[in-house]
């Protein structure tokens, strides 16, 4: 006999004996299985006359005061876990001001980036580039940075100028320091950086020359007679880089030189 | 208490009513000592009972389906925490109560032995069969509701009901020819 069948028949005999037939009546529908299945029936029946334990009412009682304590418990643990939710969001406020001040702070020197000399961001421009000046480490990045200031203070000169804003002299002024800067701080620097450095002022040199050609061109007399005297002194730098390079100009180690006093530390009054 | 009753309660319980959960725990509290009597040895029965409640208490916000078949996996869930942790007896011997109400019956078995020996053979079944035992024969829920609360099918709980009659038969045989 298979066992699922005998298993399916076990437990309609089951559920018919739980529902009012004795033990044989159930069986007698089954007799080719009623003597294997008769044991476990009657054991079935046995088993469901089984006695519960009386209900102990100090075990109730005991159980109803557990409740009880779980129960203040619970209020108690919520009132504690709004607290941790209020400290939570104060929490929250606090980093949301953060990000407020640190995205207002962000935008604001991302939109300065296009500022000019006269405009309400310029100083914060001005500023911001001081910040990534101090912040650089190396005196690799510090030249380098120099060079990048320098070649925007000719940008916003030019720009300004073409807005009919004038020649700006702290801007021209400004642009010559940058490189000056840039030259001094790469004066520590190993042969080979300093050699590269050498070769991007010297092109900086000539971009500032160029430009201040250009502008001299359009400008008016009296500012021709202003950027005349900030032409010679990139021209004198040009040269100076020049033989530098060559090898025929003085070492940077030697920075008093009558050469470069003449070209690089003279800088006209703003 | 009727089914809608049970059901009112059990809504007001989720609720946070706790005069709706005493009620619901004073209905049931029977009930689960009974289950755990079968289960475990008496004296912890009580102690487990409340341990059901006290869950019960917690997760009666998290409760969902039907609450009978819940409380027993509660039930379940405790007895197996319980002797996981090596508190509960597993060589089971007869609890006093048991004992004084079983020798007031009425009706000794007279095939497979007294309801003292039943209860002995009982504690020797694995802890499948004996959970099954006790939540078909003991505490009389029908094959569905034991299939909701262990999480097998119909089916399975059919060979593990054979299975352990069978098993209850033959412990009880040996049990004999020894007292022979």
């Amino acid at each position: 006999m298979n066992n699922n069948k005998i298993e399916d028949i076990l437990d309609r005999c089951i559920a018919e004996v739980s529902m009012g037939k004795t033990a044989e009546e159930a069986l007698r529908q089954y007799p080719e299985v009623a003597d294997d299945i008769r044991p476990m029936l009657t054991l079935a029946c046995e088993l469901r006359k089984l006695p519960g334990p009386s209900t102990s009412v100090s075990g109730l009682i005991r159980t109803m005061a557990k409740l009880s304590v779980q129960q203040t418990g619970k209020k108690t643990t919520a009132q504690r876990r709004k607290i941790t939710l209020l400290s939570h969001s104060v929490l929250i406020r606090a980093a949301a001001v953060i990000l407020i001040f640190f995205v207002a702070g962000w935008t604001t020197v991302t939109s300065s980036a296009q500022a000019l000399p006269g405009d309400f961001l310029y100083p914060i421009k001005l500023f911001s580039e001081r910040v990534r000046f101090f912040l650089a480490m190396k005196q690799e990045n510090k030249a380098e940075l120099c060079i990048v200031f320098s070649e925007e203070r000719v940008k916003e000169l030019v720009k300004r100028h073409s807005k009919g804003g004038g020649l700006n002299k702290r801007l021209l002024a400004a642009m010559l320091n940058e490189a000056k800067m840039a030259l001094d701080a790469g004066s520590e620097l190993p042969e080979v950086s300093r050699d590269l450095l050498n070769s991007r002022v010297a092109l900086l040199s000539q971009f500032q020359k160029q430009t201040l050609e250009q502008l001299e061109k359009r400008a008016s007399p009296e500012e021709k007679q202003d950027l005349k005297t900030y032409l010679d002194i990139c021209c004198l730098r040009c040269t100076w880089m020049e033989q530098r390079i060559d090898g025929s100009a003085p070492d940077s180690a030697q920075p008093q030189s009558k050469q470069r006093q003449g070209c690089w530390d003279t800088c006209p009054r703003q | 208490m009727d089914k809608h009753e049970c059901d009112c309660l059990l809504e007001k319980a989720r609720q946070g009513d706790s005069e709706a959960l005493a009620m619901l725990c004073e209905h049931f509290y029977p009930q689960v000592l009974k289950y755990m009597y079968y289960r475990v040895d008496g004296v912890s029965a009580e102690d487990l009972t409340g341990e059901v409640f006290l869950r019960v208490l917690g997760n009666i916000g998290k409760q969902k389906g039907l609450f009978v078949a819940w409380l027993y996996r509660i039930a379940a869930n405790v007895v197996t925490d319980y002797s996981r942790m090596g508190k509960i007896r597993q060589e089971g011997s007869i609890d006093e109560r048991l004992t004084q109400s079983v020798v007031n019956g009425t009706n000794p078995a007279d095939i497979v032995g007294s309801q003292i020996d039943i209860y002995n053979a009982i504690v020797k079944l694995t802890t499948d069969q004996r959970e099954f035992v006790t939540l078909k024969f003991i505490q009389g829920l029908s094959n569905a509701d034991i299939a909701e609360i262990t999480g097998r099918s119909e089916g399975a709980i059919r060979g593990l009901q054979f299975r352990a009659l069978s098993a209850l038969r033959l412990i009880l045989n040996s049990q004999e020819q020894v007292n022979e």
